[in-house]
């Protein structure tokens, strides 16, 4: 089973910028924010736990805002 | 019960078992002449528990379908999910940004898999057709739902047009006949 961590992100800009940059070079899943970190429907990025430090190293540096959360072998919601 | 469907094109085969279900067979022998409608019987086969044989080769393959001893809770649930239709005329959502519009539609896509009420059909036209080409995302999502059950048809002078016949990644390369049949066969039909 797969364990998923989650870029959650302050503007959906941010998202899709994040997106754009990660897509190449890892599998990343777009998807709708699970309403337990969130009330509105934003979207966030989901990617394989073990790509973490890999995707953190992408993204160091770039003019992206985002927060990461394990999101466990939950799929969604 | 014999029903002899050979000569006859999607979905006419798929309808004319079903009117057998519905009026409490339990036991049928279908014949068609082609592996596409051999799919389509043992899809709506499974969907109303029955268990399904095929014998023989085209242009006649046999199939076998017999009512399976399944718990009346397991054919109510069926029952109260009648099949949907899905239709995308576009590869985004929404008119705007067309970045907006393509992460709106893979979040989407994801939603929809997770969802524990796929469509029965997903028909894609015109740019929709790049859905399932082009946008690696959402090709992985339609992977899943059609694993799940979910009959994706493409329109294939659209892809024709746009030159992607030979790059289709998922889905079968389908007609204006069968779209429409579709659409007409299902409870509802929701667009994008």
């Amino acid at each position: 089973m797969n364990d998923y961590s989650l870029l959650l992100f302050p503007s959906s800009h941010d998202a899709i910028r994040t997106e754009k940059l990660l897509r190449d070079r890892f599998a990343v899943t777009m998807m709708p924010t699970p309403r337990r970190y969130s009330t509105s429907c934003g979207l966030c990025l989901r990617f394989c736990a073990a790509d973490q430090a890999a995707v953190l190293a992408a993204l160091d540096g770039q003019a992206v805002r985002f927060q990461l959360v394990a999101a466990g072998a939950e799929p969604s919601a | 019960m014999l029903i002899d469907a050979r000569g006859k094109n999607c979905p006419i085969p798929v309808l004319l078992t079903k009117k057998e279900i519905d009026a409490g067979a339990t036991e049928l022998t279908v014949l068609v002449d082609n592996a596409v409608a051999v799919e389509n019987v043992k899809r709506l086969a499974a969907a109303n528990q029955f268990v399904v044989a095929v014998t023989g080769e085209a242009p006649e393959f046999r199939l076998s379908l017999q009512r399976a001893a399944a718990s009346d809770e397991a054919v109510c649930t069926a029952a109260e999910r009648p099949a949907w239709a899905l239709f995308a005329g576009r590869d985004v959502i929404g008119a705007g940004e067309r970045e907006l519009g393509e992460a709106l539609m893979k979040s989407f896509f994801f939603t929809l898999r997770e969802s524990d009420d796929p469509p029965r059909y997903l028909l894609l036209m015109n740019s929709g057709v790049r859905l399932a080409v082009e946008n690696e995302q959402v090709i992985e999502h339609l992977r899943q739902l059609a694993e799940q059950g979910t009959e994706i048809l493409v329109c294939g002078t659209c892809l024709n047009y746009y030159g992607l016949t030979e790059r289709l990644q998922v889905g079968t390369v389908s007609n204006m006949y069968d779209i429409l049949g579709r659409m007409q066969a299902a409870a509802k039909v929701i667009s994008l």
